[in-house]
């Protein structure tokens, strides 16, 4: 027992990134209905852009805020003037239109940083919470943890208690008819790519330490994220986090198990399909998505 | 003949369509009724979208309240929608093959035939080649018949199929639904808003309101019928009068 | 009342794949004497690539369904392919028709569930089963030879699989793989005219009344899953078959999405656009490595033409070029082909004489240089077209203004005014520097004599037009009183 737990610790820190970047997808899925292909990329740009800017001499803290910053402009840049263009269209097209934000990200951030190997280092990596003489976890993961759960609920107030949420939810059920009771659609729509963009940058910085400082592999790790918010049926923050905290520690404890250990990054996939199939069987939709009715 | 026996349709707490129990035998019967009555609910009973709690329907002596949808087709029952199916890359000549693919003939020189009847049928032998796409509305409506006029149908049912059109147009409509059961065999089942329309095609009028049979007849009796003209067509009397 | 449109008609499923048969047969044909070994190998894959996105092409515009996991499904057939090659030594069509076999029924099985599903959870799931076939492939590897079910050589020699014995060296594996590609478009092309074609177009228009007219949705979309499967999986096959192995690498999630987003941006709708996207993935990546130019910045050109395609209404490149087709004569056609034979002919006798390049070289440098000037400014109004309608209208502003004011001169310098010639010019600006650039990659022509060779064959073009003209109008309308425009309703 006393062997699993430094796993368990591990899994849920790494579980609570994939969460916090699902909340993100929830998030402007629910404002907007687009399912956002581009939020690891954005995050991988904000790792980068932190990397670069420590490198370069300036502070920690500057780095970490020209990183976010610059991944919720991008966003910010994409909601307010390309997915205007498309908010007549199906939700896939919506959704894969920013699989090509995705692309280009990702193609700049390999042709300006390539291949080469790199560590993000927070000034947290270094302390952290000993027990029994070992180190625990790092700080930078209590960090993570907190920051994932914090957010979470911030979120759900939000959503549940603010006139914005109020607006939010009133653009999830019917983008139309809230226009015409007076909500501000686009304002409303450009908010939450703001905050998706804000999220995806947190989560990128991250997931730069934690996992690998590589602008492909962080464009990616939108799949465990996408994974964490089917779980949630891309509409419930509660079982998103559940979903990416699951993820997380599976993920890690089947290291442990023989013949097994090498699948371990299936795990987001197998976890997501076993979800929807699920969800399928027990006649659960997946979200509210009218548009086959309207 | 549309036998419907005690149906009735549960959506959470709304019963669009409560215990109705009507038979429907002319050969072309009209259906009205206010929005909301329950009118394309009752369709999509009969072609088994919309499964009953309780009670029958059987139509031309077959019981269909237990078959799945999509072998309705093979009972012979074809219906339209409100907004119209022409797909837009194929052509209208494929269009009603598509119908034809799955309708029962025995060699395909009969289902070219079949289809070459319906479309000349509606007046569009002109426009084969056209894409659906480039069809106009009035004759993508017309289209729509000709494909539900395909393999023998015995219930052809019309789901709003003057929706957008003129008025020479539509007399054009109510002719070629009037020649329908002449055409085919078949029995029609008219929904329309346009009781011009309802008026000039059917023998039989039924009339719904939030659910429940508010009359049944010969279509003048029904149209004349006060309460009809209370529940339905009284707010038209208002307006004439205002004018 | 305005005149009646005449209405074209469609033609039976051999007339819609006749240009087919005629294109893959010139390719086959002609492909290896104009390709060096290099980039004949990379067009044996184009070939492969062209079957795979064809199944993305026919899952997405036949039945709306996006479908992320298509190359994985490759690399299942391939890995099927090679497994039965090696465990039993059968002779490779037999490991091909297994491996495809393999896939179809994999791809039935991710099919299955989402056959109630709708667009975006279809999109996601695949995406997810693509993702866990990337990592078991990198935990398992591909057969190499080895002993046991992965069939994975653990210290020692990995082993190759043997080419088909009719196809052993490089040019006749690519005859070989073009001809499975042709047979698998072609069924494809076959089907969307035929009963399939019409029951998938139903379903696509709505599924409700799909199947009030006693289509059975769920075995029309599954047939369309299973055949999507197969073909990948066949092309997988080829792909092993050509290089001997399977390397993990090359099958990776992205290469799915990708695969996914070129064949939008090069059109779902028609064949020629599973050859655009083919082309794109793979060709366009080794043409600019090829100039030392960073491959990444082809990731950031998809990404931009995905948006650009989606945004411009998602009949992609081919879409567009259909369009413009619609309205071509056929009288254009046949004096377009005799022109341009002429012409390129001419072009590569001359680059011959000269020992510039070889005929063949020349020749292709001159019918590409003839086809992008049909092609560009389309291409061009596109990409404007990213930037709003307004930025589409300035720019057309500035033409005529910028044209207006060269007419202006050439008045007054005693000319005969030509009105377009300020959009011919940068017509031929672009079109000379494009395919100048990639003859100097594919053929190792020199920068100035592939644009001398661009330019005279454009230029040659314009001569023909303006002195044959007379001579040639009675025979053009005489042959489009007989035959109507061919492509009026071809898409």
């Amino acid at each position: 027992m006393q062997m699993l737990i430094p796993f368990l610790v591990i899994g849920i820190s790494v579980g609570a990134v994939y969460a916090l970047s699902g909340v993100g997808l929830v998030m402007l899925y629910r404002a907007s209905g687009v399912v956002n292909f581009a939020q690891g990329a954005l995050g991988g740009l904000a790792a980068m852009v932190c990397w670069q800017a420590i490198e370069l001499g300036y502070t920690d803290a500057i780095g970490w805020l020209l990183g976010i910053a610059c991944a919720t402009l991008l966003s910010w840049a994409y909601g307010r003037y390309i997915a205007p263009t498309l908010s007549q269209q199906d939700r896939i097209v919506r959704a894969m239109a920013t699989l090509g934000l995705a692309f280009m990200i990702m193609g700049m951030a390999q042709w300006f940083w390539g291949d080469d190997p790199r560590r993000l280092v927070l000034p947290t990596d270094r302390s952290g919470l000993e027990w029994n003489g070992r180190r625990l976890i790092s700080d930078t993961r209590l960090l993570a943890l907190g920051i994932a759960l914090a957010v979470t609920v911030l979120m759900a107030y939000i959503l549940a208690k603010t006139s914005f949420g109020l607006k939010m939810r009133a653009l999830q059920s019917n983008r139309m008819l809230s226009s015409l009771v007076g909500v501000r659609v686009k304002r409303i729509d450009t908010w939450a790519w703001v905050i998706a963009g804000v999220l995806a940058g947190i989560t990128g910085l991250f997931m730069g330490n934690m996992v690998r400082l590589n602008p492909t592999v962080l464009t990616f790790l939108v799949i465990p994220a996408l994974a964490a918010a089917v779980v949630g049926r891309m509409t419930s923050l509660p079982l998103t986090v559940l979903g990416g905290l699951a993820i997380g520690v599976i993920e890690s404890m089947v290291i442990l198990v023989p013949g097994l250990s090498r699948y371990g990054s299936a795990t987001a996939f197998v976890v997501a399909i076993i979800a929807i199939l699920w969800y399928q069987r027990h006649g659960i939709t997946l979200s509210r998505d009218n548009s086959h009715l309207e | 003949m549309i036998e419907i026996k005690d149906i009735t349709v549960q959506f959470g707490g709304v019963r669009p369509i409560d215990s109705l129990s009507v038979t429907l035998d002319a050969p072309i019967v009209g259906l009205i009724g206010p929005n909301g009555a329950g009118k394309t609910t009752l369709l999509n009973v009969l072609s088994g979208f919309v499964t009953p709690v309780q009670g029958s329907v059987t139509v031309a002596g077959s019981e269909l309240t237990k078959v799945a949808p999509h072998s309705r087709a093979k009972h012979g029952l074809r219906r339209t929608f409100q907004t119209d199916q022409i797909a837009d890359d194929l052509t209208l000549w494929q269009n009603v093959e598509a119908i034809a693919d799955h309708a029962h003939f025995e060699s395909s020189a009969q289902a070219e035939e079949a289809v070459a009847k319906a479309i000349d049928y509606v007046g569009l032998s002109h426009r084969i080649h056209r894409l659906g796409g480039a069809l106009s509305t009035a004759e993508r409506h017309l289209a729509e018949i000709a494909k539900a006029l395909i393999g023998d149908p015995s219930l052809v049912m019309l789901d709003e199929p003057g929706a957008g059109m003129s008025e020479s147009e539509s007399k054009l409509l109510a002719q070629i639904i009037r020649g329908i059961p002449a055409f085919c065999g078949a029995q029609v089942f008219l929904i329309d808003h346009d009781v011009a329309l309802i008026d000039a095609c059917c023998e039989q009028t039924m009339v719904l309101d939030f659910g429940r049979l508010l009359a049944k007849g010969p279509t003048s009796e029904v149209l004349n019928d006060a309460e009809v003209r209370k529940a339905y067509l009284g707010e038209f009397d208002e307006l004439e009068e205002v004018a | 009342m305005a005149k009646d449109r005449q209405d074209i008609p469609l033609g039976t499923p051999l007339q819609r794949v006749t240009p087919l048969i005629i294109t893959f047969c010139i390719i086959a044909i002609v492909g290896p004497w104009l390709l060096s070994a290099y980039w004949l190998n990379t067009f044996t894959t184009v070939a492969c690539l062209t079957l795979v996105s064809a199944t993305v092409a026919l899952l997405y515009g036949q039945l709306g369904m996006v479908s992320l996991t298509q190359f994985a499904l490759a690399g299942v057939g391939g890995w099927v392919c090679l497994r039965v090659i090696h465990g039993w030594g059968v002779p490779f069509e037999i490991g091909l028709i297994a491996g495809a076999c393999a896939a179809g029924l994999f791809g039935l099985l991710v099919g299955l569930p989402a056959l109630r599903m709708r667009g975006l959870y279809l999109a996601l799931l695949t995406l997810l089963v693509a993702a866990a076939f990337q990592v078991v492939v990198n935990v398992i590897g591909f057969p190499d030879g080895g002993e046991g079910w992965t069939g994975k050589v653990v210290n020692g020699q990995r082993a190759m699989i043997d080419r088909p014995l009719a196809a052993s060296s490089d040019v006749a594996y690519f005859r070989y793989a073009v001809i499975w590609m042709a047979a698998g478009l072609i069924w494809i092309e076959w089907q969307k005219v035929s009963r399939l074609g019409r029951a998938w177009a139903l379903i696509r228009k709505s599924e409700a009344a799909a199947i009030s007219v006693g289509v059975s949705v769920v075995k029309y979309k599954a047939t369309a899953f299973a055949v999507s499967g197969a073909l990948a999986g066949l092309a997988g096959g080829l792909i092993a078959g050509l290089n001997g192995q399977l390397d993990n690498t090359g099958f990776h999630t992205s290469q799915s999405i990708l695969l996914y987003a070129l064949v939008v941006v090069g059109g779902a709708y028609h064949w020629v656009g599973a050859v655009i996207a083919a082309l794109l993935i793979r060709a366009l990546p080794a043409l600019l490595n090829d100039h030392g130019v960073d491959g990444n910045l082809a990731n950031v050109f998809f990404g931009f033409a995905l948006l650009v395609s989606l945004i411009q209404g998602r009949t992609g490149i081919a879409g567009k070029l259909a369009d413009f087709y619609k309205f071509v004569r056929m009288s254009r056609i046949v004096e377009g082909s005799v022109s341009w034979g002429l012409i390129a002919i001419l072009l590569g006798v001359i680059a011959y004489a000269l020992s510039w390049t070889s005929f063949a070289g020349a020749f292709f440098i001159s019918l590409i240089a003839l086809l992008f000037r049909m092609a560009i400014p389309g291409v061009l109004w596109m990409l404007l077209g990213f930037f709003g309608k307004r930025t589409q209208d300035h720019a057309e502003a500035l033409e005529a203004k910028l044209s207006l004011r060269l007419v202006k001169i050439m008045k007054a310098m005693g000319l005969r005014p030509d009105h377009r010639l300020f959009k011919r010019t940068l017509n031929w600006l672009f079109i000379g520097i494009f395919v100048a650039w990639v003859a100097w990659g594919v053929f190792g022509l020199a920068y100035l004599s592939a644009l001398a060779i661009i330019w005279g064959a454009l230029g040659l073009k314009v001569l023909w037009e303006v002195s044959l003209y007379t001579y040639v109008l009675p025979w053009r309308s005489q042959i489009d009183a007989r035959y109507p425009k061919p492509f009026a309703n071809y898409r």
